[in-house]
């Protein structure tokens, strides 16, 4: 009888677990294997190099470079957004005239493509005749209309955060939205009864409440700023001299411009590690401060 | 009971695991596991089509940068109506990438293509294309065309559109100071000093695309590339390196135009099309680019009158050379299945008058010897440009790895980092050295 349970359990798994195993699995042990291959993507033929790939990662400047770049884009997308996103959740989070408005204006970005988000930054930016460049001379700071802020070292990878922030940030408010309007009322009376001011309700009951959304928006969010491409690619192609070269358009660099497939490859596997590493370690450490009153 | 449910569920895994596997050892999509290069073994039909083209049926899939040349296309129809042509324009620069995925993913119905240069090369190389060497309409083309298309020797694509470096210019504000064409280095500063003193950016550039970094350097290399139009290959070769006095020489011409300031402020931040529409826009006099640019030309015409010269970059008494590549380079690929068709194809697209065709409506310099440039009033200034000697066009030829290395040098030097150049040419030479490596 078990048994024949187990035989319908396979049943019922087996067409998902086929359309995952091909599309998928599939794919990801295939870059497994042309990671330890010198394939440069046209050529039909290719050597089997074993680990050459990772040991000549582990010596190239590019791949610490991106590294680098990944990591700050990465913590100054995480933080600045979901310090954003609570704070306009909150601040809509009442049932105001305007409310509903200002929830579409703010979570509009986020269903525009990435392209089209990068393609109207760079407009914008376009240090010859951008907007930017127009309003500030308009209003005579000339100055800052001089600022090229996608073609300076100094503030390319910046202006990149910042379009990012601004693109994803009400994805990240809606979800908080969400998480606050799951609060109830009762606990905030109470509070006030208690004397509790604003602050020490958004401390004490707020914060530990919304915990859930707190996990689900840092998980995906770092998982997500690791993983960015388009934006970089697009507004700054990942320069000037790779001053904002990010892992996913350093991948994209040497597999396709460069025609050194196995060793994007091997560059993508390092990043998959590190962000199971990253999303795991904040899953770990925020669910443990998941409460339930 | 449990221990053989168990005992089930472990042999599933494992069953679906060893699948997984053996699907991705056995790829047939993937190229074939550690097969050694198949030469340049061709059919016995290489290169020429077998039947008579009444008979041949077929349909031709182009993958191709080149706009869809519909007239000509429904002309060839009406010659060969058992032919269809499926012409598919890849726009925004990814041709090369596209290329490389469809023949990644096994090449269905890829059938002709235009790779870029070093994807060409490596094609050729791997006898993935078909040898074109032997085809007798390959007279109708622009010697120098044939000759830098070659491989080892052998003809593997037929290249549909010339690809001419030039300086395309303001010809309003030129004659507005009285300025004329210049035609070496020194010239060419002084020009750029004048533009500068009356208030004109002499130069934009759209640094920010890489490939526009490496063209470019066609003015600052001219005096190396006039003494030695082919010293980019030899660097290729290990023949050269970019240490070498004459490269940090270019370099050191290159640094000087940033330093006088004769290139439009932003440089940095803006790309190929944004650099052609500040030129539009009347922003800066000159524009280096690809005669390519003429699309953009024929369709977003500027009010001022253009012209074009060749790259000064060569010193006074020295020969000027038009920076030169097969441009659009059309192979057969070898494992195509509609090989005579696609042949069919290729020596009709090879006839003047289709050439013609072809040219007018899609806004590109024929390779075609008699095709006239009509398709636009500007394209005819670049006719007396096709008689001057040529040289390499730096970014066709410098390898695959040392490009990018090679422009982030240039956009050093744009940025004004500080680098020595000799430490910039170090680390391009660096990537040079490991790229020929045995």
């Amino acid at each position: 009888m078990k048994r024949r349970r187990l035989v319908n359990l396979f049943l019922f798994l087996f067409p998902a677990t086929a359309l995952y195993t091909l599309f998928v699995m599939y794919p990801s042990l295939s870059g497994l294997y042309y990671a330890l291959t010198d394939w440069d993507g046209i050529s039909p033929s290719y050597r089997m190099i074993g680990m050459d790939n990772f040991k000549d990662i582990l010596q190239d400047k590019l791949f610490y470079k991106a590294l680098q770049n990944s990591l700050i884009f990465s913590i100054a997308v995480v933080v600045l957004k979901n310090v954003l996103a609570l704070f306009f959740a909150i601040m809509l989070d009442r049932k105001l005239r305007l409310t509903g408005f200002f929830r579409s204006v703010f979570f509009l970005p986020a269903i525009l493509s990435s392209i089209i988000v990068a393609y109207l930054w760079v407009t914008i930016f376009n240090p010859v005749f951008g907007f930017w460049q127009v309003f500030f001379e308009a209003i005579g700071w000339d100055r800052i209309a001089q600022w090229d802020l996608l073609g300076s070292t100094s503030t390319a990878l910046f202006t990149v955060v910042f379009v990012s922030v601004w693109q994803t940030m009400g994805y990240a408010m809606v979800i908080y939205l969400a998480g606050l309007q799951t609060i109830p009322a009762e606990l905030y009376d109470a509070g006030q009864m208690d004397g509790a001011s604003k602050w020490k309700q958004f401390v004490h009951i707020t914060f530990p409440l919304i915990a859930p959304a707190i996990t689900i928006n840092m998980i995906l969010s770092t998982i997500n700023a690791f993983k960015e491409f388009d934006l970089v690619y697009i507004l700054t192609g990942g320069g000037p001299f790779d001053s904002s070269q990010v892992i996913g358009t350093a991948i994209y660099k040497v597999a396709f411009e460069t025609n050194q497939f196995g060793y994007g490859i091997a560059m993508s596997l390092i990043l998959f590690f590190i962000i199971a590493v990253f999303a795991l370690g904040q899953l770990w450490y925020l669910k443990r401060r998941e409460v339930d009153y | 009971m449990k221990e053989r449910g168990n005992e089930f569920m472990k042999r599933t895994s494992l069953l679906l695991l060893l699948v997984v596997f053996v699907l991705a050892a056995c790829s047939t999509n993937a190229p074939p596991a550690a097969e050694p290069p198949s030469g340049n073994a061709p059919p016995a039909t290489e290169g020429q089509s077998s039947g008579t083209p009444d008979e041949v049926k077929g349909t031709v899939n182009v993958l191709t940068q080149a706009l869809e040349p519909t007239q000509m296309l429904a002309k060839f129809h009406e010659d060969y109506p058992g032919i269809t042509v499926n012409w598919e324009t890849i726009g925004g620069g990814k041709i090369s990438e596209v290329i490389k995925t469809r023949l990644a993913a096994g090449g269905e119905d890829v059938d002709l293509i235009t790779p870029l240069r070093p994807d060409y090369i490596q094609l050729a190389k791997t006898g993935q294309l078909v040898d074109l060497s032997d085809v007798t309409y390959k007279e109708n083309y622009n010697p120098a065309v044939i000759e830098s298309s070659k491989i080892d020797g052998k003809l593997y694509a037929l290249s549909i559109a010339l690809n001419y470096y030039v300086t395309w210019y303001n010809k309003t504000i030129f004659d507005e100071l009285g300025l004329s064409e210049p035609q070496n280095w020194e010239e060419f500063l002084a020009l750029c000093e004048t533009l500068k003193a009356n208030g004109v950016a002499p130069l934009v550039i759209g640094s920010k695309d890489q490939g526009e970094n490496n063209h470019f350097s066609a003015i600052p290399y001219g005096a190396l590339l006039s003494e030695d139009p082919t010293w980019v290959q030899k660097v290729g070769r290990g023949e050269a390196k970019w240490t070498d006095p004459e490269s940090i020489d270019a370099m050191e011409r290159y640094k000087l135009i940033v330093d006088k300031g004769y290139f439009l402020e932003g440089a940095l931040g803006i790309g190929r099309d944004q650099a052609y529409q500040a030129f539009y826009q009347g922003k800066a006099a000159m524009i280096s680019q690809q005669v390519g640019v003429i699309e953009f030309l024929a369709a977003n015409t500027p009010e001022f009158e253009v012209g074009a010269f060749a790259p000064p970059g060569n010193d006074p008494g020295q020969e000027r050379r038009v920076p030169f590549s097969a441009g659009h380079t059309m192979a057969l690929y070898n494992k195509s299945k509609n090989k005579d068709a696609s042949l069919i194809f290729l020596e009709y697209i090879s006839q003047t008058e289709n050439a013609q065709l072809m040219s007018t409506e899609i806004n590109l310099p024929s390779s075609v010897n008699g095709v006239n440039y009509d398709f636009h009033p500007i394209a005819q200034v670049l006719m007396p440009l096709l008689d001057m000697p040529t040289s390499d066009l730096m970014h066709a030829v410098v390898l695959p790895q040392s490009k990018p290395a090679l422009a982030t040098a240039f956009q050093r030097i744009i940025g004004k980092d500080g680098t020595p150049l000799e430490e910039l040419a170090k680390e391009v030479q660096a990537v040079t050295d490991k790229e020929i490596a045995p």
